[in-house]
């Protein structure tokens, strides 16, 4: 399992810790001081982004968060896939 | 503070005086509001309480581990819980801050979630005016005056019912407080403590008022230009809040639930 802590600028801390399988995630948490609206929200999008690729996890947060009506402040999408991605092991 | 008079579209908030409770017991009255009010059994509520003993609460979307040493906590008769709402840890020192409540339909907010802080955090604003402390709304969810943090509030929404709880410092012991929370690389310990000491302030530390002028600061900011009468819990209340503090918020489930 890894473990990324960023301070998203202009946001809040974000924590990750997720299991990647080639460069795909098999499971993902994500904590933080944060906000999300409803609160559910979270193990939706961790649930959702079970056996994402790493290149889709924009796409699929964006996704879950217009399907399930979801509301984020203090991260986005780009911030989330930017962390993910800086793992990502190179062939 | 006008007297209770109901009258069509104005709403009627009821007051609950300053209680002292644990952790668990704090949170389930919170909880147990927002059910009643869903249901359209209570009024409004604004609350003010403190914590005994003290206690940290943590974010919903934190890691208890991660965030809290909970050995010291038991060490230091600190008690610890997860709040329903998002944010940060906060440490509830029992004669160091004042918490509220604000419980009431979504209705009477701005739909947007940073508006409704605004307004909310703006009452706090008011109090603090009548202490002669000058402070502003930091967005996303703070009070600052000359710069540093004074206040920190969270929001939920839930079935129709809007909970936002916040804390207002009255004397901030920063090196108890980081006795308790854990950091994210020990060998920047010294250097983050000294950083917060310059970021966070305190009633004490920014007026000449006492615990006691705060708390009645508070209940004017807050009741101003309202309908109010002072009230209790409900006996449905208390019940609820008992079986929510047994079964919730005292339970290592929810606690470190991550």
């Amino acid at each position: 399992m890894l473990v990324i802590t960023e301070k998203v600028p202009g946001g809040k801390l974000v924590r990750i810790k997720v299991s990647l399988d080639n460069n795909e995630i098999k499971n993902i948490q994500i904590t933080g001081d944060f906000f999300m609206h409803p609160e559910s929200g979270v193990e939706i999008l961790e649930q959702q982004l079970q056996n994402t690729k790493i290149t889709n996890i924009k796409k699929k947060i964006d996704e879950t968060v217009a399907a399930h009506n979801i509301q984020i402040i203090g991260f986005t999408s780009d911030d989330i896939a930017r962390m993910v991605q800086s793992t990502e092991v190179k062939p | 503070m006008k007297q209770e008079q109901t009258t069509a579209g104005t709403p009627t908030w009821r007051i609950i005086p300053l209680s002292e409770n644990n952790a668990s017991m704090n949170m389930a009255i919170d909880h147990a509001i927002c059910d009643a009010i869903a249901q359209k059994e209570s009024h409004a509520t604004i609350r003010f309480y403190t914590w005994k003993p003290s206690a940290v609460s943590i974010g919903t979307f934190q890691s208890m581990h991660d965030e809290i040493n909970v050995e010291q906590c038991k060490k230091q008769n600190v008690e610890w819980v997860r709040r329903r709402t998002g944010g940060g840890a906060v440490y509830h020192d029992n004669a160091g801050e004042i918490t509220y409540s604000v419980i009431a339909s979504e209705e009477l907010f701005p739909k947007g979630i940073l508006e409704s802080y605004n307004v909310i955090c703006g009452w706090i604003i008011e109090s603090l005016k009548l202490l002669n402390i000058n402070a502003e709304f930091k967005p996303i969810n703070d009070i600052i005056t000359n710069g540093k943090k004074i206040s920190g509030n969270a929001q939920t929404r839930r079935n129709g019912v809007l909970l936002q709880h916040g804390t207002i410092l009255y004397d901030v012991n920063v090196d108890k407080m980081f006795s308790l929370l854990k950091v994210p690389d020990e060998k920047i310990r010294d250097k983050m403590i000294s950083t917060v000491k310059e970021r966070v302030t305190s009633v004490k530390q920014s007026s000449s008022a006492s615990y006691q002028d705060t708390y009645n600061a508070l209940v004017k900011g807050f009741t101003e230009n309202k309908q109010c009468s002072f009230g209790e819990l409900t006996d449905k209340e208390k019940q609820s809040a008992e079986q929510w503090a047994k079964e919730l918020y005292s339970s290592d489930e929810w606690n470190f639930k991550r």
